[in-house]
């Protein structure tokens, strides 16, 4: 099994969200939107970096905008691997929650 | 512009992003740098400005600590990978480190030894807060070269006073004058004091000598009060408190009472002079009737306090002025300049010798710079050895290296890995140098005379100095092999032994001849240093210097000399008695030479010395002309003279005896040359034979010399001690063989014969330890070849030979190198002789085989094993 941080899971499921435009920016707010914690950008870049590096996500360079200061966007997209790893853990949650008694699911 | 939801773009701090320009690494510049200026426009939008930039500066952090953390955790992951891997390679080679790091340990334990002496010679005086701006006053006197050196540390009384009165720029002087070896007691006890001081009370306000009892402006203000060194005050009181106390200073015209005002903590050994007790210096004056206001009694020591910024050259140009306004005489001989003043540092007279009289024995620039070059010397041989030794080794590693690079390790990965490879044996070579240092302090100490304090833990300023010793001698040792080794080509690499075997193989026979080089030019100064010190040893000085004992003429002893000299000669040990004024071996008095009817313009330099009428045969000394002086001539008693053939020479005299000689009373003759004696050295050999004569005056003496039979030393030495404690009973036994002191002339030339002889045997066990283990290595390597030769006919003997040879070849080629070093080396050093042996061949032929030899012998052992194995077993495996 891949084994991914939850951070990790979060900011793949948060890129797989945001489709074609995923960056740093976006990837913060977006989590921001669904779980209500705010991250620093630190706190994205660095599963960003180990996804990079696990070859999960590429980056792609994209267009500047004015509120960056004209600076270009880095885009992050996710590779056939990682979308397999994040269906891979899909699976196992879903078995494993299979097998939780009806109880413990929310009311 | 647009800016966020429609709004007006806000900048962002300029000063934060002008900071994160610089920092963050290019790749990553615009998506951070834009991500924050997008999110910060949004923090704008929700909170306000001032909100919005505490946020920016927040972020910047966090983003720093972010980055570092990454940083530091890929470097950390690769040194432990890179430790593991040299700490493997160090484990799995137990021999070839233990060479390696026994040969960079033994480099630095030499190099900080050496310079922890280095360090000390130069911290002489600098503990004074003051030092920077105390000079002491010298003379340069044209003309009057004495002992070699025409400067002279003592001056007039009146000057340092004049100069504090002329001069706004000299705050303060400070005049001493030394007694020493001065007879003192405290209640009924007598003690020898080394050194009294006799200083004027500013001393402590100009040099920093703490004081533990009494108070610095008032402690010298009374005529009759007395200052103690700690050590000095224990000795004398044990632990009770001195002040107060009296102590009589027993002169040689009465005794005076002194009282305790204060005690001084011991003088630092690294002063230029030491006090063991001081005085007011006008009591000095009025003790010994001297008239302090002469400016021609030039006895005292002078030492100037200036302003901070004062000019001491500006100053100087002033001196002569400043005298002349006082009438005082700067002429010292005729033709030739005036006097010269000259304000030398303080910090500068421990190691300037060549100043006559100082107050102790100071120490030798050439002597630290010396000891400096060999120390940096044996250290390059060893990172040369550590190099050739590595490379050497790093062949085996080729396997390694090429699975790294196939791996992907870059280049500057290789050479960082390799790096710390050396970098990890420096530190343990420094560990172990460390220990040897700790071992050998005490005894180094003792050789030079100095004490050298060294604990790395307690002296905190060491510790980097180490630690960068260590990181440097590591860097330098690591390059050449990093390097080497991180430009294998993987192919080539992991295809095995066949890699790049002939590869920095001039590079490392380079470095072999260095090494060697360096070993024999050090032999040659030890054969040509030692060969010296015999020369001198067992020269004819002209004069006998066995079973001579020396006696100072003490307490009683001065005045019933003649009583002595009788008691002494009864027994029949005593072979003869004699009293003079200095010893053959040093004659250290001189004077322009003076007799009816010199011409004005004739000044020749004449040494002098009194003596009695044994002198000459005591020290067998012999006679070219004339007689020696004799009772049985009445006229010898009113005024007689030896002189050298020297003296008779630079005079001009062919017969020089019955003339009438030197100067007395009405410009007439103080009497008559009655011989001539052959000339003897009257100095060291450093110096050529000066013109000297002999006064006879049996009453001015420094030493007595008593010529004993060799054969019952213990009994002699017990008579002459009993006969010393019947005429000076306060004082304790002192006494010297003559032969010893003579010795003492040449410390300087044994010690640095002992230091050569040590360093050479020290790069020569270096350089064997690179030999042994290239030798060693190599056999290894060529395993199959010597199988092969020798399967095809070759002798095991054969074999060694083909070996040496190849090594041989450079141990000869680093001859032709050392040859030229050496004898320039040792040329120059010999001309500080006046007297001295010639450099010849054998000397140089003699080192160069004696390095053949261990060579030789070194690689034949290594060889040795290898040309003896059966070929069956070294071409079995494949």
């Amino acid at each position: 099994m891949i084994l991914l941080s939850r951070a990790e899971e979060t900011v793949l499921l948060a890129i797989l969200g945001l489709g074609e435009n995923a960056y740093g920016v976006s990837i913060l707010e977006y989590i921001q939107e669904k779980t209500g914690i705010e991250w620093s950008l630190a706190q994205t870049y660095d599963p960003l970096k180990k996804l990079v590096k696990k070859g999960f996500v590429v980056k792609i360079k994209g267009e500047p905008t004015p509120e960056r200061g004209g600076r270009a966007k880095t885009l992050y997209e996710l590779t056939k691997s990682g979308r397999a790893a994040l269906l891979e853990i899909r699976l196992v949650q879903d078995s494993l929650w299979s097998a939780v008694p009806k109880i413990l699911v929310a009311p | 512009m647009n800016g966020y939801r429609g709004r007006p773009h806000t900048l962002p701090p300029e000063s934060g992003t002008r900071f994160l320009r610089r920092i963050l690494p290019e790749h990553e510049r615009a998506e951070m740098m834009g991500d924050l200026e997008e999110r910060y426009q949004a923090k704008v939008f929700e909170h306000n400005k001032a909100a919005a930039r505490v946020w920016y500066w927040i972020h910047i952090v966090r983003l720093l600590a972010f980055l570092a953390k990454e940083h530091f955790y890929w470097s950390f992951i690769m040194l432990r990978s890179n430790l593991t891997a040299a700490w493997r390679h160090l484990k799995r080679n137990p021999a070839y480190t233990g060479l390696n790091v026994l040969g960079l340990a033994v480099g630095l334990a030499v190099f900080i030894v050496i310079m922890l002496f280095v360090r000390t010679e130069l911290s002489y005086d600098r503990y004074h807060a003051n030092a920077p701006n105390i000079h002491r006053i010298i003379q340069q006197q044209p003309g009057n070269t004495f002992l070699g050196s025409n400067l002279f540390a003592v001056t007039a009384a009146p000057l340092g006073p004049a100069m504090v009165r002329g001069f706004p720029e000299v705050l303060s002087s400070v005049r001493i004058d030394d007694s020493s070896e001065v007879l003192i007691g405290v209640g009924e006890a007598n003690f020898i004091i080394k050194t009294l001081l006799w200083v004027d009370p500013q001393i402590f306000d100009v040099f920093s000598f703490p004081l533990v009892r009494g108070d610095k402006t008032s402690v010298l203000n009374d005529p009759y009060s007395i200052l103690l060194s700690e050590r000095e005050a224990r000795r004398l009181f044990g632990g009770a408190d001195p002040v107060g106390r009296t102590i009589v200073y027993r002169a040689r015209n009465g005794a005076s009472e002194f009282k305790v005002t204060g005690v001084f903590r011991d003088l630092p050994s690294n002063s230029h002079f030491t006090m063991d007790v001081c005085a007011p210096f006008e009591t000095m004056a009025k003790i010994q009737n001297r008239n302090l206001a002469q400016w021609n009694n030039h006895s005292y020591y002078t030492y100037v306090l200036l302003k901070d910024g004062a000019d001491p050259r500006g100053l100087e140009a002033k001196l002569p002025a400043l005298i002349d306004q006082y009438g005082a005489d700067r002429s010292r001989v005729q033709g030739e300049q005036p006097t010269r003043f000259l304000l030398q540092p303080l910090t500068q007279i421990h190691l300037s010798s060549r100043v006559n009289f100082e107050l102790s024995p100071t120490g030798d620039s050439r002597f630290v710079l010396l000891f400096a070059s060999i120390a940096v010397l044996v250290l390059i041989i060893a990172c040369v050895n550590y190099m050739n030794l590595a490379t050497a080794r790093s062949l085996k590693r080729a396997k390694e290296v090429g699975l790294r690079k196939v791996v992907g390790a870059a280049k500057g990965q290789l050479v960082r890995q390799f790096l710390g490879d050396a970098m990890l044996q420096t530190f343990i070579a420094l560990l172990l140098a460390v220990g040897l240092v700790l071992a050998v302090l005490p005894f180094f100490g003792a050789f030079v005379e100095r004490d050298i304090a060294f604990n790395p833990f307690r002296d905190i300023a060491l510790m980097p100095g180490l630690a960068l010793l260590a990181a440097v001698v590591g860097a330098v040792a690591g390059s050449y092999p990093a390097f080497f080794v991180s430009a294998f080509r993987p192919i080539t690499a992991l295809k095995g032994t066949g890699a790049s075997k002939s590869k920095g193989r001039g590079f490392r026979n380079g470095l072999i001849v260095f090494q060697f080089a360096a070993s024999i030019a050090l032999i040659i100064c030890t054969i040509t240093v030692q060969s010296q010190i015999r020369f001198i040893r067992n020269m004819d000085m002209g004069y006998e210097r066995d079973q001579i004992v020396i006696l100072p003429p003490r307490g009683g002893i001065r005045a019933s000399i003649e009583t002595v000299k009788t008691e002494l000669k009864r027994n029949p040990s005593v072979l003869g008695v004699a009293v003079s004024s200095s010893l053959p071996d040093n004659v250290d008095s001189s004077t322009s030479a003076e007799w009816p009817g010199k011409p004005e313009a004739v000044d020749i330099t004449i040494y002098k010395m009194d003596a009695d009428y044994e002198f000459l045969d005591i020290f067998g000394l012999k006679l070219a002309q004339g007689r020696n002086f004799s009772r049985d001539f009445p006229a010898d008693a009113q005024g007689a003279f030896l002189i050298n053939e020297s003296a008779a020479k630079a005079i001009g005299w062919d017969d020089p005896v019955g003339r009438e000689f030197g100067l007395g009373e009405n410009s007439r003759a103080a009497g008559r040359i009655v011989g001539v004696i052959k000339d003897f050295h009257l100095h060291s050999l450093h110096l050529p034979i000066m013109p000297l004569y002999i006064a006879l005056n049996p009453n001015n003496f420094r030493s007595i010399s008593v010529k004993i039979r060799g054969d019952d030393l213990p009994a002699t030495l017990a008579f002459l001690q009993k006969t010393w404690e019947r005429f000076a009973p306060e004082y304790p036994f002192q006494y010297s063989f003559f032969d010893e002191v003579f010795d003492r002339a040449y410390r300087v030339e044994r010690r640095l014969g002992t230091v050569f002889s040590a360093f050479a045997g020290l790069a020569v066990l270096i350089a064997c330890l690179g030999l042994i283990g290239l030798a060693s290595f190599t056999a290894e390597q060529k395993t199959k070849e010597i199988g092969i030769r020798k399967v095809l006919g070759a002798s095991s003997t054969g074999i060694m030979a083909l070996f040496s040879k190849e090594f041989i070849k450079w141990v000869v080629l680093a001859n032709l190198i050392a040859w030229p070093v050496g004898y320039y080396a040792m040329r120059t050093w010999l001309k500080n002789f006046a007297y001295r042996i010639d450099l010849t061949v054998p000397m140089f032929l003699g080192s160069a085989l004696a390095v053949l030899a261990i060579a030789a012998a070194v690689i034949g052992l290594q060889t040795f094993r290898a040309a003896s194995a059966n070929p069956a077993d070294s071409l079995r495996s494949e």
